[in-house]
């Protein structure tokens, strides 16, 4: 046993070697750089690229690319300015992308401003053949500056060109040391019913939903990966045994058979890219996390467009690579701030408030994890004198994110689960399910054992019903090719994550449109109630991702042209309500505070009828404050805390209503 | 004015960047150089305030905490600077320590190494006054944030620390040179006060922009907000 153990992770660390021996892999870098402006099937996702600061990397942009060129060629070896028939298996596009580059100023009491000019490049390596993109890179850097009014747009324009050179080398740098690109070549030992069973799995490189290709450019698909054998169909085509295919790769051994999972910003703010968010997310996830994240281009279509008509690589991307199986969804929205006076007239405390929430999903909207976490930042200033309010929206933004990250990373546990069918007739099959795993509405795929463990996926089944602990599944679609019934023997295979979710009732959360019924409003309330419940134990499904997946990723992104997701199933609405009134705001000398009375309410509602609800009260009262303090400030004091408060007595209502029977 | 702006964001940084390092916060930082905390540090320096009556552990208790001082200050310093200098500038200081270290003649050495601390010093107060430097800050990923709010931190309890000293040196010194029993003391006592006066001096240079916002005056503090336990109501 510990032999057979040694001998594989010997083997997990020699892999990449063997395979990527004598392999030179050419990196092909696109002539261009693109500008991360929203592509049209984002809509409502904002630009981060300002117009004027746009114009001025545009206006020199023959300068630019050419700077790019001469950049990467500094820092990769084994350049190639043309992808034909001859290297086009060897070789990964490189591009360049400006994410983010706006402007802010500070005016100050002397007459001169500070500038601010924050840039954000992003680099991508992608497989020119599948359109997939395999790692990508973020660099920022802020440019600050201090000039009289007069000089400003010239200096704008010095600095904007400065900075993109700068930021550049700074990420081809990075990137050039983390680039350890290798060649998995797998040959077909066996078919079967239309599968090729390849002789490499995970532990070479080889995982689910990867596409390999054949020296004629013909794609397979793997359906599943062991540690030593791998489960492919063809794209269009057939499959034969001896052919061998190849992928190039540059996701890490330890990766490759974790659950693969896409971060989604569903709620983006003004102050960082959705790309950094999403990236600087999978960064702290680190290699302790027990899912890998797929870096995510959703402006990729222009970059394929511009290596198909500058080069002559004679294949047109299928489009058929699949989505993960999971997506983590992101909301981080704008940083709540106020400025309260002090004692000391010259000076006050600036308060900068995040709140971000994180869950991870199934495709069809389970939700299996959820999180939220909030930072709070206080500055001293002194008079007028402080740290630039962007610097700190970033600042607080970026900590929530780190705060979010490192609980997905420490809490989240994928378990592999095997579960036997137990009896099977006409598409309808029954497994014990005595973990409570199952969910009913979930897909699941029944493998055959062909040969000793030896898995192919057959079907995919829907759970239908859960008696006890026997669950009915009903077949679906067959994965591909013409696989026998799933029949009594066969096996399920799924990852269970963390403790399942309480009882079989399918929530879904419902906004109510009436939900403010007091005085007061707080602003994305239903965005808190939804985090609050999906972390009270319910099983809860979230009937947006399907939106937002199809909107957010898009076609453009080198994922399957035409992505449909299922609709989230449920079986009861779950809303919140709230009423909140200002009951008073003594003062004690010149510190005063605001007392609310604040209620919460959820609801479980079968159709209209109120099958189950929970109400809480109590009187909060908003930290102190000197009385002089404006009443736009005041206002967002008692927004923030507010938000705060609801946030503890909603999870408290949701506890108590998922413990009433 | 510049410089202010760097202190501000060393001292945020050290409220900011974790639970941990928030807890010393520039409101503890106020109390503790203004003396209104009855925290460790207060209690530590100033253990026996009777001038008149000096006894041989507070001299005992002096120097230690001198040497603490000492210790922090140009630990900190370096680390300070190490966050933020240039790889250059970093190689430059190692290569510096290095050479310093290798010296056999333990006052020569001494010597060496004493003008390294200086020079780290110097060259921090012009690093802190550069524009750069916030940038540098500002790409920072937490960790080494924390790492610079920590050192930024150990630097002003080092600072402190010699602060209350330097007052209690006079009363000390003169309390020691009045008792015959302790005069064996006096030597290592009056190198212990000669570090921390230099320290100070040099390192106020440094901090001037920390020390006088915390110096400054006490921000009163707010109470922080509070609710009742929640109870079941049956009407919204």
């Amino acid at each position: 046993m510990r032999k057979k153990l040694l001998a594989s992770a010997l083997f997990l660390a020699l892999a990449p070697m063997f395979s990527s021996a004598g392999e030179t892999i050419h990196v092909y870098p696109v002539p261009g750089i693109f500008f991360d402006e929203g592509a049209e099937n984002q809509k409502g996702v904002a630009s981060k690229i300002s117009p004027e600061i746009g114009k001025i990397l545009k206006a020199n942009i023959r300068q630019n690319v050419s700077y790019t060129g001469q950049a990467i060629s500094k820092s990769f070896s084994n350049l190639t300015q043309q992808i034909d028939a001859k290297n086009r298996y060897r070789t990964l596009a490189v591009s360049v992308q400006v994410t983010r580059a706006s402007r802010f100023e500070v005016n100050k009491k002397d007459g001169t401003r500070d500038i601010y000019l924050p840039l954000t490049l992003s680099l991508y390596f992608s497989n020119p053949m599948t359109g997939e993109v395999l790692q990508s890179f973020n660099q920022t850097r802020v440019t600050t500056f201090t000039s009289t009014p007069d000089t400003i747009a010239a200096k704008i324009a010095q600095y904007t060109q400065q900075g993109f050179e700068r930021t550049l080398d700074e990420l081809l740098t990075h990137a050039a040391s983390q680039f350890k690109p290798y060649v998995v070549e797998a040959a077909v030992k066996d078919t079967w019913k239309g599968y090729g069973i390849l002789d490499k799995g995970y532990a070479a490189g080889i995982g689910k939903d990867d596409i390999l290709l054949d020296a004629d450019g013909n794609e397979i698909k793997i359906e599943h990966a062991g540690q030593d054998y791998a489960v492919a169909t063809p794209i269009g085509g057939k499959i034969s045994s001896g052919n061998r295919y190849a992928r190039t790769s540059m996701m890490k051994l330890s990766d490759v058979k974790k659950p693969r999972v896409l971060v989604v910003v569903s709620d983006g703010n003004a102050n960082l890219p959705d790309a950094v968010m999403s990236q600087l997310f999978a960064d702290q996830l680190g290699a302790d996390a027990q899912f890998a994240v797929l870096p995510l281009n959703t402006n990729y279509g222009k970059v394929q467009s511009a290596i198909d008509s500058n080069t002559q690589i004679g294949s047109a991307v299928s489009g058929q690579r699949e989505l993960p199986d999971y997506f983590i969804r992101l909301v981080v929205p704008d940083v709540v701030e106020y400025e309260k006076p002090t004692n000391l007239a010259y000076k006050t405390q600036r308060h900068y408030k995040s709140w971000a929430f994180a869950e991870l999903l199934a495709k069809n909207g389970q939700v299996l994890f959820a999180r939220h976490a909030d930072e709070d930042l206080q500055d001293i200033v002194t008079n007028g004198i402080g740290i630039a309010a962007a610097d700190r929206r970033e600042v607080v933004l970026k900590n929530v994110l780190v705060e979010l990250a490192d609980k997905f990373a420490k809490e989240v546990k994928f378990k592999p689960t095997t579960l036997e069918i137990t009896d099977a007739e006409s598409g309808q099959l029954w497994v014990n399910d005595t973990a409570q795993v199952l969910q009913s509405g979930q897909a699941v795929r029944i493998y055959r054992e062909i040969s000793k463990d030896v898995l192919v996926p057959t079907w995919e089944a829907r759970v239908e019903t859960r008696e006890g602990s026997r669950i009915a599944l009903r077949t679906q679609l067959e994965i591909a090719g013409s696989p026998p019934a799933p029949t009594r023997g066969d096996k399920i295979l799924i990852d269970q994550i963390n403790s399942p979710a309480g009882g079989a009732m399918r929530l879904a959360y419902c906004p109510n449109p009436k939900n403010q019924v007091g005085s007061q409003f707080v602003p994305r309330y239903d965005e808190l109630a939804y985090a609050v419940a999906t972390q009270a134990g319910f099983n809860m499904v979230n009937r947006s991702l399907k939106g937002v997946v199809e909107r957010r990723v898009g076609s453009a992104s080198g994922f399957r042209t035409n992505i449909k997701l299922p609709e989230a199933a449920f079986d009861q609405c779950l809303e919140s309500l709230y009423r909140i009134d200002r009951v008073d705001s003594p003062c004690e000398g010149d510190a005063c505070h605001t007392r609310y009375k604040v209620k919460t309410a959820f609801r479980q509602k079968q159709g209209e009828t109120v099958s189950k609800q929970m109400i809480l009260e109590h009187t909060f009262k908003t930290s102190g404050y000197q009385q002089n303090i404006d009443s736009t400030q005041l206002g967002q004091l008692q927004h923030a805390e507010l938000y705060k408060d609801a946030d503890e007595l909603l999870t408290q209502t949701a506890k108590n209503l998922f413990q009433t029977k | 004015m510049k410089k202010a702006k760097i202190a501000a964001t060393l001292l945020a940084l050290s409220m900011a960047t974790s639970h941990q390092v928030y807890a010393f916060g520039l409101g503890d930082l106020t109390k503790a150089v203004t003396g209104a905390s009855t925290g460790d540090l207060a209690k530590a320096v100033t253990g026996s305030s009777a001038s008149s009556n000096v006894s041989g552990n507070d001299v005992d208790a002096f120097i230690q905490t001198a040497r603490q001082a000492d210790q922090l200050i140009n630990q900190s310093a370096r680390l300070i600077y190490l966050a933020l200098a240039s790889q250059e500038e970093k190689a430059k200081h190692e290569a510096a320590i290095q050479a310093a270290n290798e010296i056999s003649d333990v006052s020569e050495k001494k010597a060496k190494l004493d003008q390294i601390n200086a020079d780290t010093a110097t060259a921090l107060q012009k690093t802190l006054n550069n524009q750069e430097t916030v940038k540098t800050i500002n790409q920072m990923n937490a960790a080494q944030r924390k790492n610079l709010a920590a050192s930024a931190f150990n630097f002003m309890l080092g600072l402190m620390k010699d602060k209350e000293l330097a007052q209690r040196s006079t009363s000390l010194v003169s309390g020691v040179s009045s008792n015959p029993m302790l005069a064996p003391k006096l030597v290592n006592l009056k190198e212990a006060v000669g570090s921390v006066s230099g320290q100070v001096t040099n390192g106020v240079k440094i901090a001037d922009g920390l020390i006088s916002l915390a110096k400054a005056g006490n921000i009163k503090i707010m109470p922080a907000s509070t609710s009742e336990k929640p109870m079941v109501v049956t009407e919204l």
